[in-house]
């Protein structure tokens, strides 16, 4: 197990485009708005609070965490299954559900390391440090399970690289509009922002953004990323296709 | 050793094995010939446990495939037709990788130096040529030192050279105690490598022998031609 997780780990670091889109990227987003002045003063476009502490962080482990899990990870599981080396390791004595673990993890310790990146950059910029370290923990470990449970089922139906592709895109764009990235859940109608609340993504950000702030969380949103890593997690479990 | 009796399987409405019935002896090289779709492929998956038969008696060194394919997956290697490697894994890493799924695998460098791969030891599996794809292949199926190989299509695209040294590895493993079960296109081949083949068309046995026997009237490729031209 640790020679497939080293193997992976490599082959990750040697996929340098995958990396760069999740960890640097947030951290340019981060660096490109989070340098301007207003950033860092009470927006009234946002209900008043200040960019630097509450969404630019949020976006970039949104962004990081949904590049990992939903990209990355299917990226090479369906590869793995059109080329056959899901295939070839069923005739040894180990199973390909080992070479999704390692997968899981490996991208996992990524989408990790991109929480005191983000956040140490944005702290740098001036950003308050969170009101509560324990709930940012709590959250990005269940948003983390969330988006990697729905990375595993995109992982377990598509057939190659390319349709699975498709998928990750199909949910992965919608998700970022609903979570607020193309425009503030401020400037939602209503009825918008609470469909956003309910995907995967939309309440991965706002719990980040409710750690971050000291507000109370919303137990509904919890449970969204709760049950849809469940969910998410069991009919992929289900319907794995290992050739 | 290794028994496969009255084997049938389909994939929904296409018979790919109607009958196949044939022993491999310990220590044997066994030979499997005939044409694209004559249902060899099939024959090896069913008895590897990769695939489920339909119908038949099939044991793998006195092991039932389809209950025991853990046991199997230790003692038997096996060789794809179309076995891939990520192309950004070096022959070294994939060989060390492998080694580390069997209890008591081979040394992946000597390994390496049997396939005559030395040179290309550091380089990416996406950068090799076919040839030494196939020999990357062949390495991951004898890296666990199984007691059984199974390998379909074992040269195809190797050069002359890359072909003969592969034979020359594969009589060294036989040597060695190795019972090797061989899927080929190539009558050169199985007449060098084989004790004995079977010659499997449109999914029955229509001929089991030793090579020298089956071409006993001239050459094994007319034999082949005149079993399989039905």
């Amino acid at each position: 197990m640790n020679q497939l997780i080293a193997c992976e780990a490599k082959l990750t670091v040697r996929e340098p485009v995958g990396l760069a889109f999740s960890l640097v990227l947030p951290l340019v987003i981060i660096l490109a708005f989070g340098l301007s002045a207003s950033a860092s003063e009470p927006d009234e476009e946002l209900g008043g609070v200040i960019a630097l502490d509450t969404l630019l962080p949020s976006i970039g482990l949104a962004l990081s965490f949904g590049m990992v899990a939903i990209f990355m990870l299917p990226g090479f599981m369906t590869d793995y299954r059109a080329r056959g080396i899901l295939r070839r390791l069923s005739t040894t004595p180990v199973h390909p559900a080992k070479l999704l673990a390692a997968q899981v993890i490996v991208q996992g310790a990524i989408a990790l390391i991109s929480v005191p990146l983000v956040l140490g950059l944005a702290v740098a910029l001036g950003m308050s440090f969170p009101e509560q370290p324990l709930m940012v923990v709590v959250v990005v470990l269940l948003g983390g399970a969330a988006l990697f449970a729905v990375g595993t089922l995109v992982s377990a139906v598509a057939p190659d690289a390319k349709i699975g592709y498709v998928y990750s895109a199909m949910f992965f764009f919608p998700s970022l509009f609903f979570a607020g990235v193309w425009l503030p859940k401020e400037q939602m109608p209503d009825w918008l922002s609470t469909i956003g609340d309910f995907t995967p993504l939309g309440a991965f950000r706002e719990s980040l953004e409710n750690a971050f702030t000291g507000t109370s969380q919303d137990p509904l949103m919890l449970l969204t990323l709760a049950v849809t890593a469940v969910a998410a997690g069991t009919v992929a479990a289900r319907v794995f296709r290992w050739e | 050793m290794i028994a496969i009796e009255h084997l049938h399987k389909r994939y929904g409405d296409v018979v790919a094995v109607e009958d196949v019935s044939f022993t491999v002896e310990p220590n044997e090289i066994f030979g499997i010939i005939g044409t694209n779709g004559a249902g060899k492929t099939t024959t090896v998956e069913c008895l590897t446990g990769v695939r489920t038969a339909d119908g038949g008696r099939l044991v793998m060194l006195g092991l039932d495939p389809a209950t025991q394919r853990d046991e199997i997956r230790r003692r038997v290697g096996v060789q794809l037709q179309s076995s891939h490697l990520p192309d950004r894994l070096s022959v070294r890493e994939a060989l060390q990788l492998y080694a580390s799924f069997y209890e008591d695998p081979r040394d992946p460098d000597e390994l390496i130096e049997l396939l005559g791969l030395q040179h290309r030891a550091g380089a990416r599996y996406g950068k090799l040529s076919g040839g030494e794809k196939q020999r990357v292949s062949v390495g991951l199926a004898l890296v666990g030192r199984p007691q059984v190989a199974v390998l379909d299509e074992l040269t195809t695209g190797l050069d002359p050279h890359a072909r003969r040294e592969v034979w020359t590895l594969i009589e060294r493993l036989k040597l060695e105690g190795l019972t090797v079960i061989l899927v080929s296109h190539f009558m050169d081949e199985v007449e060098r490598l084989c004790d004995r083949v079977a010659v499997i068309h449109k999914g029955r046995v229509v001929a089991l022998d030793t090579p020298s026997r089956l071409a006993a009237h001239g050459r094994l490729e007319d034999a082949f031609l005149e079993l399989t031209t039905v």
